[in-house]
Order: structure tokens, then C-alpha cells, then sequence
């Protein structure tokens, strides 16, 4: 019986995992508007967005494309499914990651030279980020013995606080920010991998970027887990919402680089970072220091 | 419900088809501080495919002709078009010219004209507003 009730409450969490991503982005776009002077839309604006996206019919330009769509959605929202089930967090960040590149496949399967730059843009970012991603899980799983999401339970942080710090350029890809040039700015060049997305397949595949998004907080959410289960909500709070403000303002601070710099700062960065972090706790568990 | 809720997200698409800038500057003067179109969920979309709404400023080109009907048939259904300005209206002053068709309407159907020259940019935004409710009649009419 309780088993049953365990899995409702998790398929109710993935049923709202991509309305909380919508509200989240929605006060992500009221912050950046209040950043620049303006009014900005309602927290619910990509929720709209989104059902209006889903009510359109969609040009396809072949077939493929829209399969790679919805394959990508499939990939990402198992990755959510296993995070929020408390599984395997590396099993979840490889499958996420191999739903990236099914989204890739999918802008290279049209014959548009801007949704080929937008793919070519995608692959530089997974380069950039996957590794630190998958240092991070890895020292996520020597910290705490396992890596399964539900053999958690102490605050992680205490014992890796640079990893969470490793993932901010990891944060700033995939909210769209415009330090690195994928931003969601006013051009085709720039609505990168989407180009040739239209209606309803645009819908699936920002959805399944919504999850994408979901798998990156689950991993960072993992690092705020505390024995007292209010505690812990309140402060995975905390942990969202500075993340929201800080790549916002790092967004409305800094000019915009190019991929190849995204590339050259980002992936050293993360990687020198969780490395000092994952080797002084080495040192510290095995009584050098 | 669901109408309206779409009518509250309309992706911008602008194209010049041989406007003297002035009614383009009032479309762009949309997106700034004072007019921030973003807190009516109007986004401005480099991208036919991802747009809804087609701004049109100045009178049709023969050379933008097949641009604009080109753009127009990249755009998912439903879609609007509003042509911005009196250039884009009806042509004038510049009917007659050599190498000008006319309005957008010989080219395209447009849903809404929006007079001025330059059209401002508040009547640009309540034009766009009136568009919206010809989008819940052609959902309507779709469904």
C-alpha cells in the first residue's frame, strides 16, 4: 500500500515538473525585465507560451525531425522520472545527456545552414559542460558512498561546496543566457538548434529542453538534502531561487562571448573546481589533512 | 478558455517591404522599457516558423513580393498579419510607382490595417491586440 502511494507522489512530482520549470522561467523573465526597467510578462507567460506552441499545427520538414523531437522529450523525461524516483543520478545525467544530442540530431536533420550553426552551437555547449557535469556526479557519489538520488540525506554541500559553483556556467547554457551566444535574442542565428521547429513540434522540443532543465536542478538540489524534510524543501528553495538571480544578473552584467570562449573558461573552470574540491576531500577522509 | 489562453502569447515577426524606416523605428520602440511589449507575452521572433503575428511596414516592392509571400507561407496556422502604417495599408503615396505593387493586401490577406505614418507605437500594440481576437475566431473556425 505505501509502495503505491510512493509512486503516485512521484508521478504527481513529474506530472508538475514541467509547470514548476514554467513558473520558474516565468520569474526568471520578470527578474530580467525588472533588470532592464521594464514591466515584463506574468509569472504564467511560458506556461502560455507553451499551450499555445501545443494548440498549432507544425510544419515539418521531414519526418525525422519531428521523431528526434519527441525521442529527445522521451529521454529527458525518463532522466527526471529516475532523479525524482530517487535512482541512479549518473544513469540520469547520461541519459539527459544522450537526449542533448538527440535534440542536435534533430537540427541536423534539416537542411537549413542556420539550424546546422544552431546544432554546431548545442555540441560546443555539451562539450563545455558534460564533463563538469559528470565530474560533479562523480564526486557526488564518492561523498556519499552511492549514487543513487534516494541514498542521500546529509548536506552535501558542506563536504563539496565548490561543485554547485562548477555547475553555474552549466546553469547559464541552459537557462539561454546571452554571455554564450545561444541566448533567445532576436535573430535565427541565435534561436540556434529550434530554427526549423515550428507549432506543435517546437512545443515538444522546448518541453523536453524544460526537462533538460529540471535534470540540471535535480543534480544541483541534491548538494541542499537535510534529515528535517521542511528544512530541506526550504532551503532547495533558497538554493533555486539564488541560482535564478545569479544567472540573471551575471546575464545582464556581462557582454556577450563566443562559443570558443565559453569553451576555453567554462569547461577548465568547472573541471579545476570540483577537482580541488573532490582531491582536498580525498585528502581530508584519508587523515592527510 | 484555451482561445483565450492562446491569444495571450503572440510571437512577433517584422518585415520591411520598402518602408522609409519610420514605421520599423515605432515597431522597434515596442521592445523598449517604455512600451515593453513582453508584458503582454508579445515577443519579437527573427523566425517565421516560431511566429504568430506577421508586422508589416511599408508599401510592397515588386522584389518584396515574393520575399513576403515566402515568409507568409513559412508561418504555422493560425497566423495574422497586420500591416503597420499607411504605407503598408494602401500603397499610398506611392501607388503607381513603377516598381511598387500596393499595400500588403495585394500580395497576402492581412487581418488588421493600422493607419499613421509612422504608425505609433501605441496603436501598433492595440492593433496586435485587435488582431487576437480575429486568432479566436480562426481557432474557432479550425476546430
Amino acid at each position: 500500500m505505501l509502495d503505491i502511494l510512493a509512486a503516485i507522489i512521484i508521478f504527481a512530482l513529474w506530472a508538475l515538473v514541467p509547470i514548476l520549470i514554467g513558473l520558474l522561467l516565468g520569474a526568471d523573465r520578470i527578474l530580467t525585465a525588472r533588470l532592464q526597467g521594464r514591466r515584463g510578462p506574468t509569472v504564467l507567460q511560458p506556461l502560455k507560451d507553451m499551450a499555445k506552441l501545443l494548440g498549432k499545427r507544425a510544419k515539418q520538414v521531414n519526418l525525422s525531425q519531428v521523431a528526434f523531437a519527441y525521442l529527445a522529450l522521451a529521454l529527458q523525461a525518463v532522466a527526471v522520472l529516475l532523479l525524482i524516483a530517487g535512482g541512479d543520478v549518473l544513469a540520469s545525467l547520461l541519459i539527459s545527456g544522450a537526449g542533448a544530442f538527440v535534440m542536435v540530431l534533430g537540427a541536423f536533420s534539416v537542411r537549413s545552414p542556420y539550424s546546422s550553426l544552431g546544432a554546431q552551437r548545442e555540441l560546443v555547449q555539451i562539450l563545455a559542460t558534460e564533463p563538469v557535469l559528470l565530474l560533479v556526479v562523480l564526486s557526488l557519489g564518492y561523498a556519499n558512498g552511492t549514487f543513487l538520488a534516494s541514498g542521500n540525506g546529509t548536506l552535501l554541500i558542506a563536504s563539496l561546496p565548490l561543485a554547485p559553483v562548477a555547475m553555474i556556467p552549466a546553469f547559464l547554457m541552459r537557462l539561454e543566457k546571452s554571455p554564450y551566444d545561444t541566448a533567445t535574442a532576436h535573430s535565427e542565428l541565435v534561436a540556434g538548434p529550434y530554427t526549423e521547429y515550428s507549432g506543435r513540434a517546437l512545443g515538444i522540443i522546448k518541453m523536453a529542453h524544460w526537462f533538460e532543465l529540471a535534470v540540471l536542478f535535480g543534480i544541483l538540489l541534491l548538494f541542499f538534502d537535510l534529515p528535517d524534510p521542511v528544512m530541506g524543501v526550504i532551503l532547495k528553495a533558497a538554493a533555486v531561487a539564488t541560482v535564478v538571480v545569479l544567472t540573471a544578473l551575471i546575464d545582464n552584467c556581462t557582454a556577450r562571448t563566443t562559443r570558443w570562449t565559453l569553451l576555453r573558461s567554462a569547461l577548465p573552470l568547472g573541471l579545476v573546481l570540483v577537482g580541488a574540491n573532490l582531491t582536498t576531500l580525498y585528502l581530508i577522509n584519508n587523515g592527510v589533512i | 478558455m484555451a482561445a483565450r489562453r492562446e491569444a495571450t502569447s503572440p510571437w512577433l515577426l517584422h518585415f520591411d517591404t520598402g518602408s522609409c524606416n519610420g514605421c520599423d523605428i515605432e515597431v522597434w520602440a515596442l521592445l523598449t522599457p517604455r512600451y515593453d511589449i513582453e508584458r503582454f507575452g508579445m515577443l519579437n521572433k527573427g523566425n517565421p516558423k516560431h511566429a504568430d503575428v506577421l508586422l508589416v511596414t511599408g508599401a510592397v516592392t515588386r522584389k518584396s513580393a515574393e520575399r513576403l509571400k515566402r515568409l507568409y507561407d513559412q508561418m504555422p496556422e493560425p497566423k495574422l498579419v497586420i500591416a503597420c502604417g499607411d504605407c503598408a495599408s494602401t500603397g499610398a503615396p506611392y501607388v503607381g510607382c513603377y516598381n511598387v505593387l500596393g499595400g500588403v493586401d495585394q500580395v497576402i490577406p492581412v487581418d488588421v490595417y493600422i493607419p499613421g505614418c509612422a504608425a505609433r507605437p501605441e496603436v501598433l500594440i492595440d492593433g496586435v491586440m485587435v488582431a487576437l481576437e480575429k486568432w479566436k475566431v480562426k481557432k474557432e473556425v479550425k476546430a
